[in-house]
């Protein structure tokens, strides 16, 4: 009994304390800005009487919400619609008013509202109270209820930033663009949230400026890594899909080639947020890796221990730090503690290309600019003297991806040997003579299947074009004086190559001809092995006269008598040729005389055994010239005298 | 060079001129350039003269030389120092030509070279003088003054002719002389080939051989008178060149005068000379003695101018 009393009196609480709760609310959009939000609100009543000519009313926070508008009102009391009601909004209080809301008094269960309407004007979470209101303007207070809606800005269209320099860690312009897809009120905010750089306490915004208009203020917050404008809109607001450019200068790249996301906000004068969205930006250019890395030993295909080091321009975190180096050479590594090295060993670990890949350079972070010493590699030098990058890059390592923060390419090259054993040889050594010539050589370094040589005549001589070519490893063909012979097949470092050509002319004077010279190459054009580039001639031999006749007057021991040259030349005499005649020793001769019967008018003068005949020629001459020197005094007896000897020279060559 | 040129002078001496005699010879050989150490001289032997083991000495012009034989030529080497221009030198062991030639010694000089180099030429001659042979006379009754007399002759060779190669190159020319003897055209006998030789009143002997010696050579003269006649000139030679030469040969009338002729002994008359060269004309039959006047007893045959 005294339990039945209880539930009634229980029950009969209930009916005393009548209220109004949300069952349902439905606000699309809940972005900031928004001039056409849609609101609908279902509420479950309890003993809440109605009164006849009440009105219902949505108010909402002043603030972030400026009522100017309403439409698409909709009103159901109890499942019925309320058709007499009509809405409007009164900017006082900030609400949208339901009038006519019960033509009678009525016990409310349940109301159903919705309308269209102004939206939060930025972001963040607001009231809209909901009650109703008698015709005398008294609130009925039961019917309050208090809902709140959860505002986020808006995302904005079009954006984007693009850095002027793509380098990592580079001083940089980053021009932003974007477009508001809610109008810009006069007087908002523009901010750009950057994330930390490198760490905490980073000084990214040191140094930067932004670009504003006169009335424009632009805040660089160091601790937030953000960079506010105002009054970027002070003089007019920004109508949707406007778009809008802001820049910010002298500021940094991101310290590695990771992309970095920025914020681009829009925010009321008060700072709130209305509209925002995310770009990312990633540089693809690492910066520069100050390497020492000498092979010290250049020959060819030496091997080198090298200690490399490095001075890195941006920091690298020692928890991902990388080092990776790629070339086409061979390459290993091998820790080697030694002054300057990690004390923690770093280590190389697999790639998936096959570059050399070091991990754990360091147990911390490591300052840009600070010397960093890793060791050992072992190069071994190409096979040639060609160029060969090796790339040195320091790299971080986030979401399964390398990262890179500096590098540094070097070439090496390698020394092209200079090859010391060659010899060249004519079958026919006489000047202009035409026959087989030979060109041998010992090469320095392996040329394998593949590799070529490049034996360059002198000019002085001629390759006839319908001469034959053949070699001692492959085959091998000229073109001009340039012959290029084809390794066949492999030889080895000191081998002989002999190379032959069936019709080649001699220099046509026997002075020494300028060098041959000869190149091999293991592959390509670049990829000289080795070389000799000097110090290879041919000299001809003389032609010889056809006949020199010399006839003394008088054969009689030291006589002193008349000499008569009969010189049968075999090829002809260019004007202005001088003859130089050596007599032999055993006729001493200290000046000689012209007779009379010269052929020859000749400007004579003596050198110790040397009688020099110049401006013989007037013009070309051909065959025989004769002419006599007197005042010679014969031999001191009978022994042959030794050979005269002619020679003609043309411009300073013999003929 | 084909002609050395000459030397300033080139000399020659002997130390005996006579054929086939053993000499030193004495070399002067002036040049016009001073040689040099090593140079040669070049002396060909003529045939006719033999060079064995030839011993040079300096004179003059040269610390030293040396020689030897090369063929037919003597090399002499300078191998002194301070060569002058005139260098004199004496080499032994020659021997004279065996005929009485005039032989040119021709004399060059030339370098040290293998092929030795002309560098002078020159030559000089030296002349050889006759040798003595050796040739006697018969003094026998067939010697008869102003008579027709048979004149025997021994000539001996002055030595070994075995160098006469040529057979018929050896001659010996008999010069009988006319004060003495009146050679026939014939009758001349020896072992050769004797032939008259009406220039010289005697005879020309060929066809000797060494062998021939000594050789005797009977010829008819025609007698003068005389004790001892004039002295034959007798001499040998070698393919017209003398070798060896006698004039000294005489022959002596074998009668003692005033006999002409006689036998038995030189004074055992059988016929006496004439008025000219004696007053004891007449043949003392008796006694085989020459007298004026017939003894007493004995009466002068004038026909026969006999007693």
């Amino acid at each position: 009994m005294k339990a039945k009393s209880l539930a009634l009196l229980a029950c009969l609480l209930v009916f005393a304390n009548s209220s109004m709760t949300l069952s349902s609310q439905v606000v699309s959009p809940l972005t900031a800005g928004s001039t056409n939000t849609s609101y609908s609100y279902v509420f479950a009543s309890t003993a809440i009487t109605v009164s006849a000519g009440s009105q219902l009313l949505a108010q909402f926070d002043v603030g972030s919400f400026t009522v100017s508008q309403v439409n698409g009102c909709q009103l159901s009391i109890n499942g019925a619609t309320v058709s007499a009601a009509t809405c409007a909004v009164n900017t006082s209080s900030n609400a949208v008013v339901f009038s006519n809301a019960a033509a009678s008094s009525i016990s409310l269960n349940n109301l159903s509202v919705s309308f269209r309407s102004n939206g939060a004007s930025y972001s963040g979470t607001s009231n809209i109270l909901f009650y109703f209101q008698d015709s005398t303007g008294l609130q009925n207070t039961d019917s309050r209820v208090n809902t709140t809606v959860s505002i986020v800005a808006a995302t904005m269209s079009g954006c984007s930033v693009v850095s002027s320099n793509l380098t990592v860690g580079a001083s940089t312009t980053y021009n932003f663009s974007y477009a508001p897809t809610v109008a810009i009120p006069t007087g908002s905010i523009l901010q750009l949230v950057l994330p930390a750089w490198f760490g905490n306490g980073t000084n990214l915004l040191n140094n930067a400026s932004a670009n504003c208009s006169s009335s424009c203020t632009a805040l660089l917050i160091s601790s937030s890594e953000s960079i506010i404008f105002r009054n970027i809109f002070a003089s007019a607001g920004v109508a949707i899909g406007t778009s809008q450019n802001a820049s910010v200068y002298s500021i940094k790249n991101p310290p590695s080639t990771a992309p970095i996301t920025i914020q681009i906000l829009v925010q009321t004068s008060a700072s709130q947020n209305v509209q925002q969205c995310y770009v990312q930006l990633a540089v693809t250019t690492p910066n520069m890796l100050i390497t020492t890395f000498n092979p010290t030993n250049t020959a060819i295909s030496a091997s080198n221990s090298i200690k490399l080091s490095f001075r890195s321009s941006n920091p690298i975190p020692g928890a991902t730090s990388y080092l990776r180096i790629s070339t086409s050479l061979a390459l290993s590594y091998s820790y080697s503690a030694a002054n300057s090295l990690p004390t923690v060993a770093p280590v190389r670990v697999s790639s998936t290309d096959s570059s050399v890949l070091i991990s754990g350079l360091s147990t911390s972070n490591i300052a840009s600019l600070s010397l960093y010493y890793l060791g050992l590699f072992t190069l071994t030098n190409a096979p040639s003297s060609k160029k060969h990058t090796i790339s040195f890059t320091t790299q971080t390592y986030s979401n399964n991806t390398f990262y890179s923060i500096d590098s540094n390419n070097i070439v090496v090259q390698a020394t092209a040997a200079t090859m010391t054993i060659a010899s060249v040889s004519a079958s026919n050594p006489i000047a202009y003579a035409i026959g087989q010539f030979s060109v041998s050589f010992t090469i320095i370094n392996n040329l394998v299947v593949g590799s070529f040589a490049v034996l360059q005549f002198p000019s002085e001589m001629t390759i006839i074009d319908s001469s034959t070519c053949t070699t001692s490893v492959g085959n091998c063909f000229f073109s001009g004086n340039t012959v290029t012979v084809n390794v066949q097949n492999a030889v080895s470092a000191g081998s002989n190559i002999t190379t032959i050509l069936s019709l080649v002319q001699n220099p046509l004077t026997t002075t020494a001809s300028s060098t041959f010279s000869i190149s091999t190459y293991y592959d390509t054009s670049d990829s000289l092995v080795d070389q000799l580039t000097s110090g290879l001639t041919f000299t001809a031999a003389p032609v010889p006269v056809k006949a020199l006749q010399v006839l003394p007057l008088s054969k009689t021991v030291r006589d002193i008598t008349s000499y008569t040259f009969n010189i049968n030349f075999t090829n002809p005499i260019p004007s202005s040729a001088i003859l130089y005649l050596s007599f032999p020793s055993s006729l001493p001769i200290s000046s000689v005389l012209y007779t009379s019967n010269n052929t020859l008018s000749c400007v004579v003068t003596v050198n110790l055994q040397t009688v020099t005949l110049t401006s013989c020629f007037s013009s070309q001459t051909t065959g025989t010239v004769t002419f006599t020197l007197g005042s010679i005094t014969n031999p001191t007896s009978t022994k042959p005298s030794g050979n005269f000897n002619i020679t003609s020279y043309y411009n300073g060559l013999l003929l | 060079m084909t002609t050395p040129m000459t030397f300033g002078g080139v000399t020659l001496s002997a130390s005996n001129y006579t054929v086939n005699a053993q000499a030193t010879y004495t070399f002067s050989i002036q040049s016009l350039f001073s040689h040099s150490t090593g140079d040669l001289f070049l002396v060909t032997i003529p045939t006719e003269l033999i060079l064995a083991a030839p011993q040079c000495a300096v004179l003059i012009g040269i610390s030293s030389l040396s020689c030897s034989l090369s063929g037919t030529s003597l090399v002499v080497n300078l191998t002194g120092s301070s060569i002058g221009a005139l260098i004199n030198f004496t080499v032994s062991g020659f021997l004279n030509s065996w005929y009485t030639s005039t032989s040119t010694f021709n004399i060059l000089s030339a370098t040290s070279d293998a092929n030795q180099y002309l560098i002078e030429s020159g030559s000089a001659i030296i002349s050889f003088v006759v040798g003595w042979m050796g040739c006697s006379a018969a003094s026998d009754n067939q010697i008869v003054l102003l008579s027709q007399s048979t004149v025997k002759l021994t000539i001996n060779a002055p030595f070994t002719l075995t160098k006469a190669t040529n057979n018929s190159g050896l001659s010996i020319e008999i010069t009988v002389p006319s004060t003495s003897f009146t050679a026939a055209s014939t009758g001349c006998s020896t072992n050769g080939t004797c032939t008259y030789k009406s220039s010289v009143n005697g005879y020309e002997v060929t066809s000797l051989t060494a062998t021939s010696f000594p050789l005797l050579v009977s010829f008819s003269a025609q007698t003068g008178h005389f004790v001892n006649s004039d002295s034959f000139t007798i001499k040998l030679s070698y393919q017209n060149q003398l070798v060896s030469s006698n004039i000294d040969t005489t022959v002596s009338a074998y009668c003692t005068s005033p006999c002409q002729q006689c036998s038995l002994s030189r004074t055992t008359c059988s016929s006496c000379l004439p008025s000219s060269y004696t007053s004891n004309t007449t043949l003392n039959r008796g006694n085989s003695s020459c007298v004026q006047t017939c003894p007493d007893g004995y009466y002068s045959n004038t026909s026969t101018i006999a007693c």
